[in-house]
């Protein structure tokens, strides 16, 4: 299937909002939690491969540990959203997140594990509800789960970067903790052959 | 006459659904649309400031919402004219369109929530 140029912008265009309107519940919610304002970037569409995506971690290889959390959708698309800090970065956010008057975390633990793995369930289940109420589609969300090490020790030890040719990145958004500065970002992936199928979805909705 | 109205948004179909829903309540609805708070001070501006009607998302290329809002307002702009419309529910972001006497309207998500959209760009095009 050939996609059309001004229907593939518009289809683009969709998700970013979807993204957009998915976060502004998030933020709300991240707000009434640290205590602190959220402010919410401007969502990036970039249709490039997942590998290119991810070439930004490679400061992480010299920085120590990382975090990653993944989260898997499916039904009438799949893909799969990734929330990705360095320890330091991951720390600061979640420095950011917790009220004032509790102990601020110096390491990463179970509990750290637990609010991030909440945080990008919370994220991502935004984003899934706002995308299949735009769309009309049913989508489900997996439970994310949360992999911590040194960089080059996850990838080898998951299927984080398994059939990287084939999953080009769609989405980025990212939001500041304005109490802490710290940011975190947001990707979204999903497979070349299912993107064909989240464009007949928009078309449809669209009547193009 | 017609009446004139910016729609300011970096997303596309945004603008299409802000047009729509206008489109119910002003049946002669003449729109001026930009994709970022740069283009809609220039176009303002090269209008003369002359527009009825100015809806500015927040979460867009510089400036923000919030900032062209002030700068309309600096401008010579009516607060009253100017709302903000958003799909961020921040209560900081309420506050600031508070209190800068701005209109703060939240976008719809779901298809059957667009009646209570089109009521909310309603109460703001109605309101003194």
């Amino acid at each position: 299937m050939i996609l059309d140029a001004q229907a593939e912008a518009l289809s683009l265009d969709i998700l970013a909002e979807s993204l957009n309107l998915g976060l502004g519940h998030v933020i709300d919610e991240l707000a009434e939690i640290s205590g602190s304002r959220i402010e919410l970037h401007v969502p990036e569409v970039n249709m490039i491969p997942k590998q290119d995506a991810l070439a930004f971690t490679h400061v992480m290889r010299d920085a120590g540990k990382a975090i990653f959390v993944q989260q898997e959708f499916s039904g009438d698309i799949e893909g799969e959203a990734v929330l990705f800090f360095s320890e330091a970065e991951s720390l600061n956010l979640l420095n950011g997140l917790i009220p004032e008057y509790e102990e601020q975390r110096v390491e990463f633990a179970a509990t750290e594990e637990e609010m991030l793995l909440d945080l990008t369930n919370v994220a991502v289940s935004g984003v899934i509800y706002a995308l299949s109420n735009l769309l009309q589609i049913r989508l489900n969300t997996e439970l994310p789960h949360c992999e911590y090490g040194y960089f080059d020790d996850i990838t080898q030890d998951t299927d984080f970067l398994s059939n990287s040719d084939d999953m080009i990145l769609f989405l980025t958004i990212s939001f500041t903790v304005v109490k802490k500065n710290s940011t975190a970002q947001l990707m979204f992936f999903q497979p070349k052959h299912t993107l064909v199928k989240l464009y007949d979805h928009i078309k449809a909705r669209m009547g193009l | 006459m017609t009446t004139r109205i910016m729609v300011a948004d970096d997303s596309l179909f945004a603008r299409m659904l802000a047009k729509e829903a206008v489109s119910n309540i002003f049946s002669d609805a003449e729109f001026m649309e930009a994709a970022s708070g740069a283009d809609a001070l220039a176009m303002a501006e090269a209008d003369a400031y002359q527009l009825d009607w100015y809806l500015l998302d927040i979460n867009m290329g510089g400036p923000n919402g919030v900032d062209t809002a002030k700068a309309l307002i600096a401008a010579g702009v009516a607060a009253h004219k100017i709302a903000l419309v958003t799909g961020n529910r921040s209560k900081d972001l309420q506050d600031d369109a508070e209190a800068a006497g701005l209109t703060y309207i939240l976008k719809t998500i779901s298809p059957n929530d667009v009646d209570q959209f089109i009521e909310r760009l309603r109460q703001f095009f109605t309101s003194p």
